[in-house]
């Protein structure tokens, strides 16, 4: 009877301690979301990918607009685009698999892409 | 022509990565001018070429490449001391940082 009791009086503040617990749980300001999309804006791929061009010496740097094509109006053939490809690949940080180097053939197709790459930096 | 135009961007693709891999400024930067040099020689010459020399000059791109992925290989894994010139982030590895 008596251990009864004093079982039960142990017991109880365990009990409502667990309860206190449940009832406020630790979330709250501290929550970050790690897997949040980079900050690269617009405006600073294009910037970044004008400098890498403007780097490359074949490149006609009159008609260097977000619109320009590679081959019509910067003049490269087509080995010189897989050059610049490439150097865009390095500038970003990024590896750009083959078939999808391939479909970029203008400017804005590479910010459109870079624009896309959630790993691009 | 024995290979397609695809071919021949996708085999000079692998070239230039593969010069990308060296770890070694001199040999890195070496690897990457030959190869760009030797393309657009070919790419020049192109009209004028036989259909046999357009397959040897892609055959010894071919072999050159297995070379290059093998000595990029040993290359990195005897990795010696960065040159002065990389040891500046300006102008490390290759990737511009100066106007940013």
């Amino acid at each position: 009877m008596f251990r009864l009791a004093a079982s039960m009086r142990t017991a109880a503040p365990r009990f409502s301690a667990a309860l206190v617990r449940q009832q406020t749980p630790k979330v709250s300001a501290s929550l970050r979301w790690y897997s949040a999309a980079g900050a690269l804006s617009r405006d600073s791929i294009q910037e970044r990918i004008f400098q890498v061009l403007q780097d490359f010496d074949k490149v006609n740097q009159e008609k260097l607009t977000p619109v320009a094509t590679f081959t019509k109006d910067l003049g490269l053939d087509s080995l010189d685009t897989v050059e610049v490809v490439m150097a865009i690949e390095e500038e970003f940080s990024v590896e750009i698999p083959d078939d999808e180097a391939d479909k970029i053939t203008t400017v804005k197709e590479a910010i459109d892409y870079i624009s896309h790459r959630q790993d691009a930096h | 022509m024995s290979a397609t135009r695809t071919e021949i961007l996708k085999l000079y693709r692998a070239s230039l990565r593969a010069a990308r891999g060296f770890e070694t400024y001199n040999f890195r930067k070496y690897f990457y001018r030959r190869t760009r040099d030797r393309f657009h020689d070919t790419l020049g010459r192109g009209s004028s070429m036989s259909a046999q020399e357009a397959s040897q000059a892609l055959e010894s791109a071919r072999a050159d490449l297995d070379v290059m992925q093998r000595q990029a290989l040993v290359n990195r894994l005897f990795a010696h001391n960065r040159t002065v010139l990389e040891a500046d982030p300006q102008y490390a590895s290759g990737a511009r940082r100066a106007n940013l």
